[in-house]
This record gives structure tokens, C-alpha cells and sequence, in this order.
């Protein structure tokens, strides 16, 4: 084998040929280019930032579910703390609030969720899986007194500039996925924190051993996914004009598993934003392919469901 | 020579079993002292309240005379004592470097929140972090191995690995489960010598081993335990006679047969 012999860095290209994401990028190119040439109606850019935007949310919470699942960690909460964070700002509008002060209200709350889940699983020591499938119910229950189970029409202000706005021709929820991306994607490969998360997942005891502080690793780690999942809400509540208290809820599949198709690991250790973007990519444009074939809507959940198992299971083939 | 390590009457109980019982010792500061004992001696607990995985049922661990027995392990590594593991703890998918690093990091100037960004002054201690982990890879003879993944190399090189990663945290005390466990002879004896570098260097070493040759060869101090208790410590020329530890190693039998031709 030549690896057992390789003593300097790989070359950049045998890198990205020995990355993961370069085959699930090839996966979601396949598709890509089975559209472009089938269906003229795919080929306009403004269509594919229409498919992109739609997926968007999703992949703004994914960064930090990357993390989460990185340290070995899981958060189902994330869809009712998108809720309540977005509500929240409804509600707070409604009553007079100034609307830019209700955007950063909610990213507050969103990062409190995630601070208390932090300290569920590192201070309670709480399985992460339990201690954030407590907060889906809290965050939800919470969602619903706060709103009366009533949704909130929120400003034109918002609706406009982030909803239907764009910046330089890409909608605004695309550029703020974007940002959010290249934010985490450094994050995770070019800071010590970086370093902290993966080999706190990687070997946690190991870890706290050569001086890591994990416990407050883990707690940034939720917080931010917190955080992620209230801008994600005000996304989505600025897209629909409305900030709905059923909003989110089942997102935390398809948050988890645009992540696991994205070639991270839920033993923790290994991942990437990249790998995580272009598995919330080929989630999203699954239904858009399927739509545009004429296939009823109700086949997207076993094309989805059958992408997680493929992606997984051709990752544990070729690992074998 | 001054006392870096003071065990005073630990006692670890796990429900019924008692691993550690009434067990005092002094480890002198820039010494190899190892400790030996059949398996269930309590060997590996003893080190697990060192290192702060377990806490004591009783007892005190003085560390440059300070408490540090019911302190969390990130703080008694940020305070000098670092360690290896029998059965190795590397993190699996990252390089050998990237093992290093981990270990060099809460040595750096960068506190916790600048770890998140990523200023020039950040960059340029991620560099000096780099150049001080080949060095150790240096030491340890690993140097054309620091770009592999640590789970691709073969197990006496993870050993080493897992011995650079330790020093990275610049220990006063370095702790090594079993060091030789799983090497061949020539791997041993190397591994001997590098136990002996890194105590010239000024590191105090407390080993657990169960190849003779090797804690014989390097020890200045051998403490033996059995069932949790000291049955003798000393010089290893010493120890290797005492009557108590042939024993416990080699059974009755043979120790009556012993005292009878003598």
C-alpha cells in the first residue's frame, strides 16, 4: 500500500481524490448534470438558487449538528428551538418590539436552548440524546404557550430584506448559509477550538487527559447549534412572512441526516461543513429532481430515506 | 532529592472489591521509579486517581505538595502530570502530528476564546505548536510518521506516539501504563532508552510494567504492589530478593523451597 509508506503531506489532488466529500460531491454533480440535460427548465440559475434557498435552512443548522456529531454528541432540539426563537420574535413584534431587536431576541433565546442543553449533558451528565430530546419537548411546549398556538405576520422589514431580498442576484438565506458555512468550515479545520472538537470525539477521556477543557468545548459546541437553529427559524419565518409554532418540527431528520450523508460519523471524530453542504444539497435537490419528473410528492421521503442508506453504506464498504 | 508525588493512605473501593488499600508512597522528583505486581494488584487504578479518571474512596494524592487527588483530569494535566494508557488512546483519525498538537495545546499563550478565531498571533502559535510537536516526534523517533493517521501506523510506533503526545503537555510527572506491552524485544529495549532521555531531561517517571528486564534495567526505585497493597519498595536489586515479592510472582511453594535450602 502506498500510504503505509507516505511520510510528507499528501499532494492536493490525491487529497481531495482521498476525501469522502469528493465522492458525494460526485454523487450530487451526477444529479446536477442529469437535470441540466433533461429538463431545460433546471438549466436557468435563478431556478437553482430557488432549490438552493429551500435547502438553505436546513444546511445553516447542519453546521453546528457537524460539530455536535463531531464531539459524538446529538441534538434533537433543534427544530423546537427554531420554533420558539422565531415565535418569539413573532410575538415580541407583534407587541411593538423593534423588529431588529426581535431578530437578535430570538438568536438570544436560540443560544440560551443550546447553552441549557450544554449544561444538561456536561454538568447533569445526561446523554446528549436525552437531554435535547427533553428540549424538543420543552422548547415546543414553550413555543405553544408563548403563542397561544397562533402564528404572527411578521413586518415587511424583514419579509423583504431577508425573505425575498437578495445581495449581488443570491437571495439572502443562500448568502447567509454561505457565510455560516465558510465560518464553521474554518472553525472546524483551522482553529485549536477546531482541533478541541474532533478529538473530543474522536477519544474524549484522551482528550480531557492532554488538558482539553471539554466540558467547555461541549458547551459552545450546543450553543452555537442553538444559536444556528434560531437564525435558521428567523430564515425561514422571514421566507413564509409568518412565524408559525409548527414550524421545525421533524427538521432535526433532515438536519441529521443532510450531516450523516455528508460523510461524518455519529461515533464522532471525523467530518466536515463541506461534506455536511453537499449533503444537505443532494437532500434538496432530490425532491426538486422528483418534481420535476411528475413523481408524486409522497416518493421523496423513500428517495431520501434510501440516499442516508446508500451514502452510509458505501462509506462502510469502502472503508472495509 | 525533593518529593514531587505523595500518596497517602488511598483507598479505592469499586462496591465490594477494594483495589487500593491504605497504600502510601513518595515518588522523588527526577527519577524512573516503576511499579510492579501480579494483574489486580491495582496497578492501573493507582494511576487512574493520579491522573483524576477515578477518585479515591479515601486517602490523599500530593502533587508538589498540593492536593490534587479530587481535581478534574484537564486540571491536574494543566498542572504537570501526564500519562499513557495500556490499551492505547490515540485519536484515531487524525495524524500523528495533529496527536502531538492536541497534547501541546494548553500550552500555548492562546487562551480558550481566541481559540475560536483566528488572528495572525493565532497563526503564528499554531506554527510554533507544529515546530514544537516534530521536535518531540524527534525524540521519539517518529519523525517520518507525522503526517500518517495515527490509527495507520503500526502498534509499537502508536506507543511512541502516544508517549510524544504525552510529553507535548510538558509534564513534571509522566505516567506510562505499561509502556512495553505489545513489543517485541528490540522495540523494548528502545523504548527503555527513551525512558531514560526523557528523565534526563528533567521529567520524573512512574511506570507500570510487567517486562522484568525493563523495570530492572531503568528503575532507580521498585514498588510492589499486590491485592491493592505495598509488599515492598526499594532499589530493584533489593526488591528482586525480598521474600514477599518472590511470593507473590512465583508462588508459595517455591518461596518455602527457597527458605529451606538457604
Amino acid at each position: 500500500m502506498p500510504e503505509e509508506t507516505r511520510t510528507r503531506p499528501l499532494s492536493a489532488i490525491g487529497r481531495i481524490r482521498r476525501a469522502k466529500e469528493f465522492w458525494i460531491f460526485l454523487f450530487l454533480l451526477a444529479i446536477y448534470v442529469f437535470l441540466l440535460i433533461l429538463k431545460p427548465q433546471f438549466r436557468s440559475p435563478d431556478n437553482q438558487l430557488i432549490v438552493v434557498r429551500q435547502f438553505s435552512w436546513i444546511a445553516i443548522i447542519a453546521v453546528g449538528m457537524t460539530m455536535v456529531i463531531i464531539t459524538a454528541g446529538i441534538d434533537l432540539s433543534i427544530g423546537s428551538v427554531l420554533a420558539l426563537a422565531a415565535c418569539s420574535m413573532g410575538k415580541l413584534v407583534e407587541h411593538g418590539m423593534n423588529v431588529w431587536l426581535g431578530v437578535l431576541a430570538a438568536l438570544a433565546i436560540g443560544a440560551t436552548c443550546g447553552f441549557l442543553n450544554g449544561l444538561a449533558i456536561t454538568k447533569l451528565k445526561i446523554p446528549p440524546f436525552i437531554a435535547t430530546l427533553g428540549m424538543m419537548a420543552m422548547a415546543r411546549g414553550a413555543t405553544l404557550i408563548v403563542t397561544q398556538s397562533t402564528y404572527s405576520i411578521l413586518p415587511d422589514a424583514l419579509v423583504e430584506s431577508v425573505g425575498r431580498g437578495t445581495w449581488w442576484g443570491v437571495p439572502v438565506p443562500v448568502c447567509i448559509m454561505a457565510a455560516v458555512a465558510v465560518w464553521g468550515a474554518i472553525l472546524l479545520r483551522h482553529t485549536t477550538m477546531g482541533r478541541y472538537i474532533y478529538a473530543i470525539g474522536g477519544n474524549e477521556q484522551a482528550a480531557a487527559l492532554s488538558g482539553i477543557r471539554v466540558e467547555l468545548v461541549k458547551l459552545v459546541v450546543y450553543t452555537l447549534t442553538g444559536f444556528l437553529a434560531a437564525l435558521a427559524g428567523i430564515v425561514v419565518a422571514a421566507r413564509s412572512g409568518s412565524a408559525q409554532p409548527t414550524a421545525g418540527i421533524g427538521s432535526e431528520l433532515n438536519v441529521i441526516a443532510a450531516v450523516i450523508v455528508g460523510g461524518t460519523s455519529l461515533m464522532g471524530g471525523e467530518g466536515s461543513v463541506i461534506g455536511t453542504i453537499i449533503g444537505a444539497a443532494i437532500l434538496g435537490i432530490i425532491p426538486c429532481a422528483l418534481i420535476l419528473f411528475f413523481i408524486p410528492a409522497d416518493w421523496q421521503y423513500i428517495a431520501v430515506g434510501a440516499v442516508i442508506i446508500i451514502a452510509v453504506a458505501l462509506d462502510r464498504l469502502k472503508k472495509r | 532529592m525533593s518529593t514531587i508525588l505523595q500518596a497517602i493512605s488511598l483507598r479505592k473501593n469499586f462496591g465490594g472489591v477494594v483495589a487500593l488499600d491504605d497504600l502510601s508512597f513518595e515518588v522523588r522528583a527526577g527519577e524512573i521509579k516503576s511499579i510492579i505486581g501480579p494483574n489486580g494488584a491495582g496497578k492501573t487504578t493507582l494511576f487512574n486517581i493520579i491522573s483524576g479518571i477515578y477518585r479515591p474512596s479515601s486517602g490523599r494524592v500530593r502533587f508538589e505538595g498540593k492536593d490534587v487527588a479530587l481535581l478534574p483530569p484537564h486540571v491536574i494535566a494543566r498542572k504537570g502530570i501526564s500519562r499513557t494508557f495500556q490499551n492505547l488512546q490515540l485519536f484515531a483519525n487524525m495524524t500523528v502530528l495533529e496527536n502531538v498538537m492536541v497534547g501541546r495545546h494548553p500550552r500555548t499563550r492562546v487562551g480558550f476564546w481566541r481559540s475560536i478565531v483566528r488572528f495572525p498571533g493565532v497563526r503564528r502559535e499554531e506554527r510554533l505548536t507544529a515546530r514544537a510537536a516534530k521536535e518531540l516526534l524527534d525524540l521519539v523517533g517518529l519523525a517520518d510518521n507525522a503526517h500518517r493517521a495515527a490509527a495507520t501506523l503500526p502498534f509499537g510506533k502508536q506507543r511512541l506516539a502516544e508517549i510524544a503526545r504525552a510529553l507535548a503537555t510538558e509534564p513534571k510527572l509522566l505516567l506510562l501504563d505499561e509502556p512495553a506491552s505489545g513489543l517485541n524485544v528490540r522495540e523494548t529495549e528502545q523504548a527503555g532508552r527513551l525512558i531514560q532521555k526523557i528523565r534526563d531531561m528533567g521529567k520524573t517517571v512512574l511506570v507500570v510494567e510487567h517486562d522484568m528486564s525493563l523495570v530492572m534495567g531503568i528503575s532507580e526505585e521498585v514498588l510492589v504492589l499486590d491485592h491493592g497493597r505495598r509488599i515492598a519498595e526499594g532499589p530493584p536489586r533489593e526488591v528482586q530478593k525480598h521474600p514477599e515479592v518472590l511470593r507473590v510472582y512465583l508462588g508459595e511453594d517455591f518461596h518455602n523451597a527457597a527458605s529451606a535450602e538457604s
